[in-house]
């Protein structure tokens, strides 16, 4: 693996650039120079002039906003899919495998068809409580005093996911048309309500998933190996997997209560990084969060520049862009892969 | 892919050369292609810092802009919600997608003077970022009522300096709503109101009956029809279900592309049950205008309500 180490800066210099277009793009003309200044300004809190307020207005409220929570959420997505993926030791797994995108969609239903009124806080809040507890059940379901086993854990995610499904099903039979649209639009994702609430929240959460799960590095490769092997290494199993699968709860469950549901990044992104620096968590973790983060800051651009003045969900074109790229990828990989 | 076999990584590290290669190439045209698409879009912009002396007026929400044209006030319309339905000549007008979606920074490219909507007119944050930018955010409630629609035609006229306009329509819709209220009581007299169903047809789908909360259960109950749906909103009702309730008239309205030549005569090829029903065997099945469904209590909607009551009136027995 001698040429690794110009992957870190290849893909770090990609994750500034992304940012600062994402700064820079937008349907309101600013140039570069002035969005930077914008930017600056809103960092230092000096007036360094040459802004016109309505354009620092622009910078302060909808793009660096949305610029970090596309960054934060992207990271935050890429990495709990490498986690779960190894967890689960399966190439399939994505972030909502343990059903938390699943309940959160069904709590975020139930809020915008019952309790129209509730307000976008009230659906985050259902959304994120909803995801957890939609976790804690599929955990439960899969513990027995033996341990907690993965085949049981996948399976009993999927049926969980599939009363989630029936659940938004029943609710959409109900719903009048204007919550329809809304239900139909949220599960598309999108970066359009970034607030700096949810920023910070968004922020807070990426550290302390990226922290903790660096630390769960090393424990992560073990577990490649097999459960058993990596018990017979001194690894307690059960506690790691009920640590993993509570960030990625919570991490995951932050990000759809702010966006809506964005698929792909999580199941794609740690496959892409793997093809490139193969399975080792300590390399795949970071460099997976940094892509991720720069693939969602980009899809976010695309969301706002394709249809302008109007806007794209952004997980329509997570899937537009990155899947085609994949399965170049794929087809490009298979001879080797077999 | 998923063990940690040293065969693997080294096949791995053999490749990873081209691969990131080609990963880093095709992010960096992807974002090459991102942004020269965003940058185009630049080209259409208004500068902000150029204060015209022509308003430029944004509507969200099919009732709004439908008074908007109503108040002649058309030409100062720059851009519209998806709901919208806008004049043959003027429908170029830039589109912001959905009024409950709105893009705060798409409507500030348009540098509006005002940006009308109804209550749906959304998110809550977009309208905020609008307020701090001193542009004029005004929210109408939405309206079913004759009280709600005079107050909104004189918060519009205020609005748009159209008073002398707002004066001319709500004297012609005051006669409208006269003319509504002869004929509802011409049909009061005659006994029973004509039960009504109203059916919203789509191609390949089952159709969905209009109850009550529904436009169309507004201009049932104008034209003084009685909707016998029911349930409030829309819901799918089989063949068999609408037999069952046995309606005097059938209103129909198409939500397909496809212009048919005979509406009543295909629907009646779909769903011949229909035939059946008094309104099927008195030829009592119309086709009302898919306009007057959209934005609630409006001219579109007025008008339909009154042909739909000299209909009524018309008819002998029901």
């Amino acid at each position: 693996m001698d040429n690794r180490h110009w992957l870190w800066p290849c893909l770090l210099t990609a994750l500034v650039i992304t940012s600062l277009m994402s700064v820079s793009i937008g349907p309101l003309h600013i140039s570069p120079s002035v969005s930077f200044s914008a930017v600056i300004n809103w960092a230092t809190q000096i007036d360094i002039g040459s802004v016109a307020p309505h354009e620092q207005l622009v910078i302060d409220q909808v793009r660096l906003p949305r610029t970090l929570l596309a960054l934060a959420v992207g990271a935050v997505l890429a990495q709990c899919g490498a986690v779960m993926q190894g967890l689960f030791r399966n190439p399939l797994a994505d972030p909502g495998i343990i059903g938390v995108s699943s309940g959160a969609a069904f709590g975020a239903a139930i809020c915008i068809v019952l309790f129209p009124q509730g307000g976008e806080y009230a659906v985050a809040i259902s959304a994120f409580l909803a995801g957890l507890v939609t976790t804690l059940v599929v955990y439960r379901l899969a513990s027995s005093p033996s341990g907690t086993s993965v085949v049981l854990l996948l399976l009993s995610g999927v049926a969980v996911a599939a009363l989630a499904g029936a659940g938004i099903g029943l609710l959409t039979y109900m719903a009048d048309d204007m919550a329809l649209r809304d239900l139909t639009l949220w599960q598309l994702g999108s970066i359009a309500g970034a607030q700096w609430h949810y920023v910070i929240l968004s922020l807070i959460a990426l550290a302390v998933v990226s922290w903790q799960f660096n630390c769960s590095a090393k424990a992560l490769n073990a577990l490649l190996l097999g459960e058993a092997e990596a018990r017979h290494l001194g690894l307690d199993v059960d506690k790691l997997k009920l640590k993993l699968i509570v960030l990625c709860a919570i991490g995951v469950g932050i990000s759809v209560a702010a966006t809506g549901i964005i698929g792909f990044i999580g199941l794609v992104v740690p496959h892409l990084v793997r093809m490139m620096v193969g399975p080792d968590h300590k390399q795949l973790l970071p460099l997976s969060a940094i892509l991720g983060a720069a693939l969602l800051v980009l899809a976010d651009i695309g969301a706002r520049a394709i249809v302008a003045p109007s806007e794209l969900p952004v997980g329509l074109v997570t899937a537009l862009i990155g899947a085609p790229f994949f399965i170049v990828l794929l087809l490009k990989q298979r001879s080797k892969l077999v | 892919m998923f063990n940690c076999k040293t065969h693997l990584k080294t096949k791995l590290s053999t490749r990873f050369k081209t691969t990131s290669k080609m990963g880093a190439t095709a992010i960096f045209s992807i974002l090459a292609l991102i942004s020269s698409s965003a940058y185009a879009h630049d080209g259409e912009h208004v500068n902000g810092h150029e204060q015209s002396s022509a308003p430029r007026v944004i509507s969200a929400g099919a009732g709004m802009t439908e008074l908007v044209f109503a108040l002649d006030a058309g030409d100062e319309l720059v851009a519209v919600d998806s709901t919208s339905q806008l004049p043959k000549d003027k429908e170029d007008i830039a589109k912001l997608g959905y009024h409950r979606m709105l893009s705060a920074e798409g409507i500030l490219a348009l540098s509006p003077s005002l940006v009308l909507g109804s209550d749906a007119m959304g998110p809550k944050a977009t309208l905020d970022v609008l307020s701090s930018a001193k542009i004029n955010v005004v929210q109408l409630p939405h309206a079913n009522t004759q009280t709600q629609l005079f107050s909104n035609i004189d918060a519009m006229g205020q609005l748009l300096k159209r008073e002398t306009q707002a004066k001319q329509l709500k004297t012609e819709l005051q006669q409208s709503f006269t003319d509504l209220e002869r004929k509802q009581q011409q049909i009061a007299n005659k006994g029973d109101a004509p039960k009504v169903l109203f059916l919203l047809l789509q191609a390949d789908r089952p159709a969905r009956v209009g109850g009550d909360d529904t436009a169309a259960d507004i201009i049932i109950k104008l034209a003084g029809g009685n909707n016998i749906a029911g349930f409030s909103g829309y819901k799918s009702v089989s063949q068999e279900g609408i037999l069952a309730l046995q309606p005097d008239v059938i209103l129909i309205s198409n939500r397909s592309d496809k212009e048919t030549e005979n509406p009543v005569r295909s629907l009646l090829k779909k769903m011949p049950l229909l035939a059946h029903t008094p309104a099927g065997k008195n030829e009592q099945i119309q086709n009302l205008n898919p306009q007057a469904l959209i934005g609630g209590l409006g001219m579109s909607a007025i008008e339909a309500a009154d042909k739909l009551a000299s209909d009524f009136i018309s008819v002998k027995r029901y």
